[in-house]
């Protein structure tokens, strides 16, 4: 799938609604669980607020602040028109003035703008306004082929910047360290952000984000590496144990990774997407772990990434979406075991028309490093 | 100035009352209390979110991960902390501020009505930053009495926050020293032949890899024409680097524009005078004009540069656009304690472009200068240059 054919999908949907533009928005905070229905639009990820407007008949406009960031956004854009403005909400008067005719206009993204400027924006369009929010990001939840692409050179990115992991962790450095360094790698290697959950402990109980706790031997690292490549998000989850694990611990980690690769057995056009959290569900209830599946012992068994769009959403068991080739998640049991604490496990995969591509050249296993 | 936003803010947040002690943030409450008094208000809600949480952050030291926070300050009593970072985040949050009280903002408007009671019958509140609040959020606070109506006070607290202690004093300097490595590391991997990318995330690395907590940068690809995010790596690597990196060290940061090798004559030389008047100027009781007339003195008719425009620049701290504003705000003089970020920018079609920017503190008796590009030191140290 192209740009254009999106495009093309959302003017299609537009129709249908009678809605005679789409006026997507962002406030550049980007986020790992959001899309940015800016760059799901207009192909660029903002640097600042910015808007891009999508018409009935195939028009497209992007405007970004700050203005000097309008040849940047030039460059990357699919969209007709392109302008670069220092006050987004200072300058939507004018920006909207062709818009004053619409009838029904919809509005994705309006609730994450801040509230001042989303007041601006309803006052001058006077007529319907829709919220399309879930109608532009489900329309994105099949990736197009660039972005496909990007995903697999992000996962490779991932795989790298875990191996850098397991070379340099040691006792005695503070995890948000080891968690910068690791940012600074994959960036080094193409990434153009990094979500690093990233954290340790003898024991864990949850991934949270970095403190300065330093590392001990006989920590569990869990590591949530995301990095972005050309705006699209990829993810791997991996443990690793510093200095060498128990039995137990490989025991309980395989499991959970048998776990995992049962729910990606699952992950085929055409069925739900809870069939892949049912699929880890079954192997972790038969080995006696029926209680364990669900908050606070696990959250959610994988999601979507973006930037563009987080479409499909998550894997979980209230997820009815049906899968369709195209569509890319991560699927990730991350379980809390009793017995040796709670274990990051999970594969980036698109869906294709037969069995689903996993991106990782390698799957998980648990980690271990010498020291 | 505008950078790309990371997802997560990955590096040290944790809260280190070493570096900034708890009598710091109760001495802050002290005057933010005292404006309360004379307000008539009964408690302030102060809001903060991923990009810019200055203000949340200079009360309770308090780092949003995921998504925004409510400070809820009563005039007398405890302070709580709503995340909106959900249950899961709530550990790593505590680590960050010296607040006991950090709850998961699970149903903000039953959270804020609690508050609200417990400020008793019809109290009346102070808002800060609700003006980038989140319409999502704001809407369903709005619903709350008493915070509808909230008198915004973030002016107040912004101009609170202009004259730093000693301590953010030290956390400054700290960020500048991270800065002095970064750039060395960019003219290092220039000397070498690095690739503009290359070179801006080696002194990523670099800045990381010596504690700094974030580092954002803008690298030119063009001769310091226009001014770009590193989104991947590229092979350019003819000519002068020119390039923008703000780091932060203890939630407090430093920016500076650098240049490696020779900036484009006579925009480089022009923009170089610029500061330099720039700089001779700014002491205490020096308005933004003033410093825009040194500045317009040196530069002639040559085109303001789009990235700085006709602003002279920003006040630094928890936020790298902070008061004093030195772009378009009213003609203030400067005061004591005042730490700003000069900068100059010249883009001219016969000129070329360059920019260039200092770090200075306002002080009784003149300024210090916190950072200055190495390059920029390094001509005046050999005779050339300025």
């Amino acid at each position: 799938m192209k740009h254009q054919d999106r495009l093309r999908h959302l003017q299609g949907i537009m129709d249908a609604d009678g809605l005679e533009a789409i006026i997507a928005l962002s406030n550049a905070d980007h986020h790992v669980d959001w899309g940015d229905s800016v760059a799901l639009i207009s192909g660029v990820k903002p640097l600042g607020p910015s808007l891009s407007v999508l018409e009935k008949d195939g028009g497209t406009r992007l405007v970004v602040s700050p203005r000097w960031d309008v040849e940047r956004a030039r460059a990357h854009a699919h969209a007709a028109k392109v302008e670069g403005v220092s006050d987004l909400g200072a300058a939507l008067p004018n920006l909207l003035d062709g818009l004053g005719w619409a009838k029904r206009v919809g509005v994705a993204n309006l609730s994450g703008m801040p509230h001042g400027f989303a007041d601006s924006l309803l006052s001058i369009l006077p007529n319907a306004v829709v919220d399309v929010t879930k109608l532009v990001f489900n329309a994105a939840a099949r990736k197009t082929d660039e972005e496909l692409a990007n995903a697999r050179k992000a996962t490779e990115i991932a795989e790298r910047g875990y191996r850098h992991l397991l070379e340099a962790a040691k006792p005695g450095i503070p995890e948000c360290r080891m968690a910068a360094e690791i940012k600074a790698i994959t960036r080094e290697l193409g990434a153009d952000d990094n979500f690093m959950m990233f954290h340790a402990e003898g024991h864990p109980h949850a991934v949270q984000p970095s403190g300065e706790r330093q590392f001990e031997a006989g920590d569990l690292i869990l590591a949530e590496i995301t990095p972005s490549y050309g705006g699209q998000f990829t993810q791997i989850c991996r443990t690793a144990c510093l200095g060498e694990a128990t039995d137990t611990q490989h025991e309980k980690y395989e499991l959970v990774a048998a776990a995992m690769n049962n729910g990606i057995g699952k992950a085929a056009a055409g069925a739900p997407m809870k069939e892949i959290c049912l699929g880890i569900d079954d192997v972790l209830r038969e080995a006696g772990y029926g209680a364990y599946c669900e908050p606070p012992y696990m959250n959610r068994r994988g999601h979507g990434l973006g930037g563009t769009s987080v479409a499909p959403g998550n894997v979980a068991l209230n997820n009815e979406t049906i899968l369709e080739a195209g569509m890319f998640f991560v699927v990730h049991p991350n379980q809390y075991i009793p017995e040796v604490g709670y274990l990051l496990c999970g594969e980036p995969i698109a869906i294709t028309d037969g069995a689903p591509e996993v991106l990782t050249e390698e799957r998980a296993k648990l980690g271990t490093i010498s020291i | 100035m505008q950078t790309m936003n990371p997802v997560l803010q990955v590096g040290a947040y944790d809260w280190n009352p070493d570096v900034l002690p708890a009598a710091e943030f109760q001495s802050r409450l002290l005057r933010l209390r005292e404006r309360m008094l004379a307000g008539g208000w009964s408690g302030a809600a102060v809001f903060g979110d991923r990009p810019d949480h200055g203000n949340l952050a200079y009360l309770t030291n308090f780092t949003p991960r995921l998504s925004g926070a409510l400070a809820l300050i009563p005039a007398e009593g405890e302070v709580r902390i709503l995340s909106f970072d959900g249950g899961r985040m709530i550990p790593a949050g505590k680590e960050t501020t010296w607040v006991d009280d950090v709850r998961p903002a699970k149903d903000p408007a039953a959270a804020a009505h609690e508050w609200i009671n417990e400020l008793g019958g019809g109290a009346r509140i102070a808002a800060i930053d609700f003006g980038v609040m989140p319409k999502g959020i704001f809407d369903v606070l709005a619903t709350v009495p008493g915070f509808a109506d909230a008198v915004d006070i973030t002016e107040f607290l912004l101009n609170l926050r202009r004259r730093k202690s000693a301590a953010e004093v030290a956390a400054i300097r700290g960020a500048a020293a991270l800065l002095k490595q970064a750039e060395a590391k960019i003219h290092a991997c220039r000397e070498e032949g690095a690739s503009f990318t290359a070179s801006v995330l080696s002194a990523e690395t670099a800045a990381r890899r010596a504690g700094a907590q974030d580092i954002r940068s803008l690298y030119s690809p063009d001769g310091g024409r226009t001014f770009i995010p590193v989104e991947r790596p590229a092979d350019a690597a003819e000519g002068p680097l020119a390039a923008y990196l703000a780091v932060r060290n203890r939630g407090y940061w430093v920016d500076g524009f650098i240049t490696a090798g020779a900036a484009g004559a006579p925009a480089g030389e022009a923009a170089e005078r610029a500061l330099r008047a720039m700089m001779d100027t700014a002491r205490d009781g020096a308005s933004i004009s003033d410093l825009r007339a040194a500045r317009n003195g040196r530069l002639g008719n040559l085109r303001a540069h789009d990235i700085v425009g006709d602003g002279c620049g920003s006040g630094l701290g928890l936020s790298l656009g902070e008061h004093p504003d030195l772009t378009d705000g009213p003609d203030l003089p400067l005061r004591s304690g005042d730490i700003c970020s000069l900068k100059v920018g010249v883009a001219d079609d016969q000129a070329g472009a360059a920019v260039t920017s200092a770090v200075v503190r306002i002080t009784g008796d003149g300024r210090e200068v916190l950072w200055q590009s190495l390059d920029r030191e390094s001509r005046a140290a050999a005779g050339g240059g300025q």
